[in-house]
């Protein structure tokens, strides 16, 4: 059995709206900013499975507080937590405890159960802090069917023993877990060894025997008998007339909590106490002994059915997990993610973790995280990742890509480029336009590849802003007005209004033949002005921008020409043969550099003035022969913040204008 | 709790099992167990059930689902786990009549039906058949007129999903729909809708299987057709185990469509080794041997029973008294009943006035005789339905705790009733809900105590102890009550039988004393006696008259006498009056030339006392 879905309302940052958080996998990340929802998450199945009355205590804080609402005005509250648990075809030994419970919604569905906490909180004139009610119920209705009062049956105490949440909260305090304490981790470990009555007889005889060892010693009698005697001389009271020195708490369970953990060698003369241990392996170490809990259930499960007839382990383990990466090294990460994965992959048991750091994203599988965020009305909101269908190509790709670029996901701003020319700009133009990357959470992705409306698509989804650069790649195959084709062709799939994007002056629309055949359109017929008016006033107000007219490197190599060419090692350079005195071969030269360029033997060029067929030379160069990045890193370390400035690209101008207005709404 | 050892279980209350009940009991192995009357059937099933669960041959967590005919051998049944086995191991036994499974398993899984069939939830229940019948009349009133009526209702409720070949196949599908439309389903529609579902659904057969791996099925020579095929949908292809048990002897239910050659087929299908149990508990050593002498003289049967050695070998007799008219009938009878309560100390709730059908016409009279001169009688048939269902036996026990000075016992089981609709709680709360319940006790005597009750009052004060309970949360426990309709009718049902006795009483405990039956005769007819048993039995109208259908179905009528004269312990009074009310109140003669047989071999036995009886 595994917990497929979970439903939270009214409790803590889930607004009142039902928000419904499925969970597919066995091992889930939930991930987002802080105070976006997902300790809240956490804590919900806790209060649901947790092992004690305090575990599952509800407070006036954990309901909802609406974003405009002042908590004195509120009268009552309602909360509700809800989870459905599917049955796989492993599951059969655990059907009889539920099928008397179990729903379906369509024909042929396979039957499940749903489990709801409810709590109301109401003002009250006696408790300062209001009376709270909460209850656990089966809900008898499957989730399609319209609910009634009495399809809400009680769920049965002794039943929360089959479901078992191991709450591990971001600060890890493993000695409390060690300590023989009711609700200790170590103490259920313990509880599992049946101590036969032998053992016990022959411990109380060993303790009695270091009792009388110590009394047998000369000096520890004198001390007794001194107390004694002075102690009756005191008192007349033949109750408690005798005074005895021993050992106090030797019985079993006093005993068993003096047991602790210890690591040696240490490289000191003594042994490590768990508390002594460094943070980041305390952190680990907790992990180890929930792993060690989970085994010994499963192999002390099946001599337990010869002893007791009835629930001898949890039927399901949640280990619920905040931030596993705290107090952590980074190199460890992977090692944790390993332990947590071993975890889930037992058979009864699931993991969620609660993150935000890409460096365990990273190590999670897109289909296996959900995004938090908080909406503008203050309430959570849960996203899953969207991926393209698993047979496909872009599936890879997208994977490959949001497993790469985990920052997404914690992005306020995403920038979108095409390739590392792109990311080793920006990180200059940061600095020059004064807008910090890290303090605004603005993300660079470089990802703008043929499947970019895949990524655009995930961020929709995350409600993450997002500004694309794009390569203009004109006479390019494909590129000019297929580009911008390919765009708006995007845009309408993600929903923007055909009509307005695909309105003409006049009050004419390009009709759907007309856009089917645009990227065909002749350069000579539709002239790049026409084509720069399609971008700025259709694209770019949806925030997509283009490095024009070929892409980012040259226009840089464009703007900036002096510095580039400077850029070079010592006799270095492109060959170059003299305009004037070698003129055919200049030609000859300058034609293949064209065709190279556009990466076509029938490329004309006749989109591009002179001067510019003249630097793709320098761009063949600079940027077909080798690494691009270094070029740029080497000659924008050679400019000054004002050189950049003097001659900045104006599609730059553009999108850090953008940056700041959508910073700013934010 | 630890596993008993298979070989160290013995069965439960040092009851005595013979070689081959215990055999039963032990071994998981489908059978099907043929026993004559007080052989003690369901006590070996509730034995089966306590070994399953105390050895943990019935591994934890599965089930064993028992079922039964009647609401309370269903009810008794889980009773006696529940009293021999732990409370906790009881709750792993489910009891339920074919009925209540069938429509539990349609409600819970009703979303699983295709749309052709998906039915309102709230779907009333109708009984009787007419409504079918006019609908089939509307649809083709030639198909109607030209078929008979069994032929038409056996079709009605064959097997789903509809084949569509013929011009009755399309008929038939127009009716259902149209019932499905006004939410109106026979209880035989809603097995085979519940059947449908275990049929069309894999998941839910495979999980119901293995929910349970245990099958009981009790009375089992009265299974119909469209239960043994709900049956065989559900478990045929399981691997759980089957415990059928059954008495020819004592098919008494072919008239509603039992199963003739039901044995045969189980046997055929499930493999089943049968058993038979020779020993008769309950009668007397000379009225097992009156129904050895009827088995094979009457039944044409062999299976002969062994008295339990607890008997003197002279106890047990039996009587055929001969009157002139029901009125001396009525006179002597009471004289007869009198003595054996007064001087023989036999309680009434130990003797039992039968009849074959028509109990207004045969005992309306004699109930209301009795009654006059201080002996209470009454018709039990209402009161079977209402005695063995949790509701009415919460509210009457809290009746009597509120009401009546000691009534530990019960106060124990209305706090066990309240504990299973709040599972919710732990021991302390537990704890705080007894004193809740001792609270409202207080409270709630201290409101009624002056008070005389009309109905409104007696309806506020049950509102109140339901009330106390959560109707949401019985709704919930007890789907039987979901339906609004139902509820009510259990809960007026329930206030007009005790304000009737309240009425003539006018004290609360001696009314709740007759409402639960407390020293009165129970009269029944020898259909609702199954299962029951009683010191002395009292047959009324062993004439023509009562067994009028006795020529053409020879056999079943011959089982219902023998059913009537095995209820019996000790002893057994048949009645014959030459007059006889028929249905229109006139007085008519009484013949015995149809059933001369049963008279014959009556005396042949040489056990029975025939006598005239005449009032002095």
């Amino acid at each position: 059995m595994k917990i497929s879905a979970l439903k939270i309302k009214g409790f803590r940052s889930f607004g009142p709206e039902e928000i419904y958080i499925p969970i597919n996998e066995k091992l889930v990340g939930f991930i987002g900013l802080n105070s976006a929802g997902k300790t809240a998450s956490l804590e919900a199945l806790k209060k649901m499975f947790g092992q004690s009355l305090a575990d599952r205590e509800i407070f006036r804080q954990d309901f909802h507080i609406g974003k405009e609402e002042q908590a004195d005005d509120i009268e009552e509250r309602i909360l509700s937590i809800e989870v459905r648990i599917d049955f796989g075809e492993d599951d059969m030994e655990e059907i009889p405890h539920f099928f008397a419970d179990m729903v379906v919604d369509h024909y042929d569905d396979i039957p499940y159960i749903r489990l709801r906490l409810e709590a109301i909180w109401r003002k009250s004139d006696f408790e300062p802090e209001g009376e709270i009610e909460n209850k656990t119920y089966y809900i008898k209705v499957g989730e399609d069917t319209p609910e009634k009062e009495d399809d809400k049956q009680i769920f049965p105490n002794h039943f929360r023993r089959l479901i078992q949440v191991l709450y591990v909260p971001a600060i890890r305090r493993p000695a409390e877990q060690l300590k023989y304490a009711s609700g200790s981790i170590l103490y259920r470990v313990l509880k599992k060894i049946k101590w036969d009555d032998a053992f016990k007889t022959e411990f109380d005889k060993k303790i009695k025997e270091i009792n009388d060892d110590f009394k047998e010693l000369h000096e520890f009698s004198t001390v007794q008998n001194s107390i004694t005697d002075l102690w009756q001389q005191f008192h007349k009271d033949i109750r408690y007339q005798d005074s005895t020195l021993s050992f106090a708490g030797t019985d079993f369970d006093s005993i068993l909590k003096k047991l602790e953990i210890s690591f040696s060698p240490t490289g000191t003369h003594k042994s490590y106490k768990i508390d002594e241990l460094g943070e980041g392996y305390r952190s680990l170490f907790y992990l180890t002994l929930v792993c060690a809990l989970l085994e010994i259930e499963e192999k002390l499960a099946d001599n337990e059915a010869d002893e007791n007839i009835g629930i001898n382990r949890p039927l399901l383990t949640i280990l619920a997990i905040e931030e596993p990466e705290n107090h952590i090294a980074p190199q460890l990460l992977g090692r944790v993610i390993k332990i947590l994965k071993t975890i889930a992959g037992k058979e009864n048991s699931q993991v969620l973790l609660s993150s935000h750091t890409p460096a365990i994203v990273k190590r999670l599988d897109p289909e296996s995280i959900l995004h938090f965020r908080i909406t503008e009305e203050y309430e959570t909101e849960v996203n899953q990742i969207l991926l393209p269908d698993k047979k496909d190509e872009e599936y890879k790709y997208v994977k490959e890509a949001v497993h790469n670029y985990p920052e997404l996901y914690f992005a306020k701003l995403v920038v979108i480029g095409e390739g590392d020319s792109e990311e080793v700009i920006f990180n200059r133009l940061m600095d020059v336009m004064k807008v910090d990357f890290d303090d605004n959470i603005i993300t660079f992705a470089p990802l703008g590849h043929r499947f970019v409306n895949h990524i655009w698509k995930l961020l929709e989804t995350l409600h993450i802003p997002y500004i694309t650069l794009l390569d203009l790649d004109l006479e390019r195959e494909g590129g000019g007005w297929g580009r911008i084709k390919y765009a708006l062709k995007q845009l309408i799939d993600k929903g923007s209004s055909k009509k307005i994007l695909l309105k003409l002056r006049d009050n004419k629309y390009l009709s759907d033949d007309e856009f089917e055949r645009m990227h065909l359109r002749d350069l000579k017929k539709y002239d790049k002005q026409t084509l720069e008016k399609w971008i700025s006033v259709k694209l770019n107000k949806r925030n997509i921008f283009f490095s024009a007219p070929l892409d980012l490197d040259f226009l840089m190599l464009t703007h900036y020409p002096d510095f580039y060419k400077k850029a070079i090692p010592e006799n270095g350079g492109p060959q170059i043969p003299d305009e004037k005195k070698q003129n055919v071969k200049f030609n000859a030269k300058l034609i293949a550099s064209v065709r190279a360029t556009l990466k076509s033997e029938n490329a004309q060029g006749e989109s591009y003035n002179e001067d510019e067929k003249k630097l793709m030379i320098w761009y063949n160069y600079h940027f077909l022969g080798r690494g691009k990045p270094t070029t740029h890193i080497k000659v924008l370390s050679s400019m000054t913040d004002d050189a950049i400035r003097e001659n900045l690209p104006e599609v730059f101008t553009q999108i850090f204008d953008r940056i700041s207005l959508i910073l700013k709404k934010d | 709790m630890k596993p008993l050892q298979t070989n160290c279980w013995n069965p439960v209350e040092g009851m005595n099992l013979e070689e081959n009940a215990l055999l039963v009991a032990k071994k998981s192995k489908n059978y099907l167990v043929v026993a004559g009357p007080g052989a003690g059937k369901t006590e070996l099933l509730a034995q089966r059930a306590c070994f399953l669960l105390q050895t943990n041959t019935c591994k934890f967590p599965h089930k064993i689902l028992a079922i039964s005919f009647k609401k309370d051998a269903a009810y008794n049944l889980k009773e006696r786990v529940i009293k021999r086995c732990a409370d906790e191991l009881s709750k792993r036994f489910d009891s339920y009549t074919f009925d209540s499974f069938a429509k539990q398993l349609l409600d819970r899984f009703i979303q699983a039906l295709p749309d052709d069939f998906k039915i309102n939830l709230d779907y009333d229940i109708i009984h009787g058949d007419q409504l079918i019948l006019d609908l089939y009349e509307s649809e083709n009133a030639e198909y109607r007129n030209t078929t008979h009526k069994k032929t038409i209702l056996a079709f009605h409720h064959s097997q789903l999903p509809f084949s569509n070949d013929s011009l009755e196949d399309e008929i038939r599908i127009k009716v259902w729909k149209k019932m499905i439309q006004q939410s109106k389903l026979s209880f035989a529609m809603i097995m085979r809708l519940a059947e449908y579902i275990v049929i069309s659904n894999k998941n839910i057969r495979k999980f119901l299987q293995q929910t349970y791996h245990f099958v009981f099925l009790d009375e089992f020579q009265d299974t119909t057709e469209i239960q043994y095929d709900f049956f065989k949908s559900c478990f045929l292809t399981s691997k759980s185990v089957f415990t059928a048990v059954g008495d020819d002897k004592q098919r008494i239910m072919i008239w509603a469509g039992a199963r003739k050659t039901i044995f045969e087929d189980f046997i055929a299908e499930t493999g089943a080794t049968r058993i038979p149990l020779t020993m008769n508990f309950r009668c007397a050593p000379r009225l097992v041997t009156l129904l050895n002498h009827l088995t094979q003289n009457l039944l044409g049967k062999t299976d002969f029973a062994t008295p339990s050695p607890k008997w003197n070998n002279n106890q047990g007799e039996c009587f055929v008294w001969f009157f002139e008219s029901p009125a001396d009938e009525m006179e002597i009878l009471f004289q007869e009943v009198k003595k054996w309560i007064e001087e023989d100390g036999i309680d009434a709730r130990n003797i039992c006035i039968l009849v074959k059908q028509q109990l207004g016409q045969y005992a309306g009279e004699l109930i209301n005789y009795f009654n006059q001169y201080g002996i209470k009688a009454r018709d039990e048939n209402i009161f079977q339905d209402l005695l063995s269902q949790e509701l009415p036996i919460y509210i009457i026990n809290t009746l009597y705790v509120i009401f009546q000075k000691k009534s530990q016992g019960r106060k124990q089981k209305v706090f066990t009733f309240l504990s299973n609709l709040h599972t919710e709680l732990e021991d302390e709360q537990l704890l705080k809900l007894e004193i809740a319940l001792s609270n409202f006790i207080k409270t709630t005597k201290d409101k009624y105590k002056k008070t005389v009750f009309t109905d409104l009052q007696f309806d506020s004060l049950i509102d109140d102890i339901i009330d106390f309970a959560g109707q949401d949360r019985i709704r919930v426990l007890f789907p039987q009550y979901k339906n609004p309709t139902e509820f009510t009718r259990v809960l007026v049902l329930l206030r007009d039988e005790f304000l009737k006795n309240y009425e003539t009483v006018n004290d609360m405990v001696l009314a709740l004393d007759m409402l639960i039956g407390e020293d009165t005769i129970p009269v029944m007819t020898i259909h609702k006696s199954k299962g029951l048993e009683y010191h002395t039995v009292i047959f009324i109208g062993l004439e023509d008259g009562a067994f009028w259908s006795f020529q053409q179905q020879e056999d079943e009528d011959k089982c219902a006498f023998f059913v009537a004269l095995s209820r019996a312990k000790e002893r057994v009074v048949f009645t014959f009056s030459q007059q006889r009310p028929n249905r229109f109140g006139n007085l008519a003669t009484q013949y015995r030339d149809n059933i001369e047989i049963l008279f014959q071999e009556l005396e042949n036995s040489g056990i029975v006392e025939m006598s005239e009886k005449n009032v002095d």
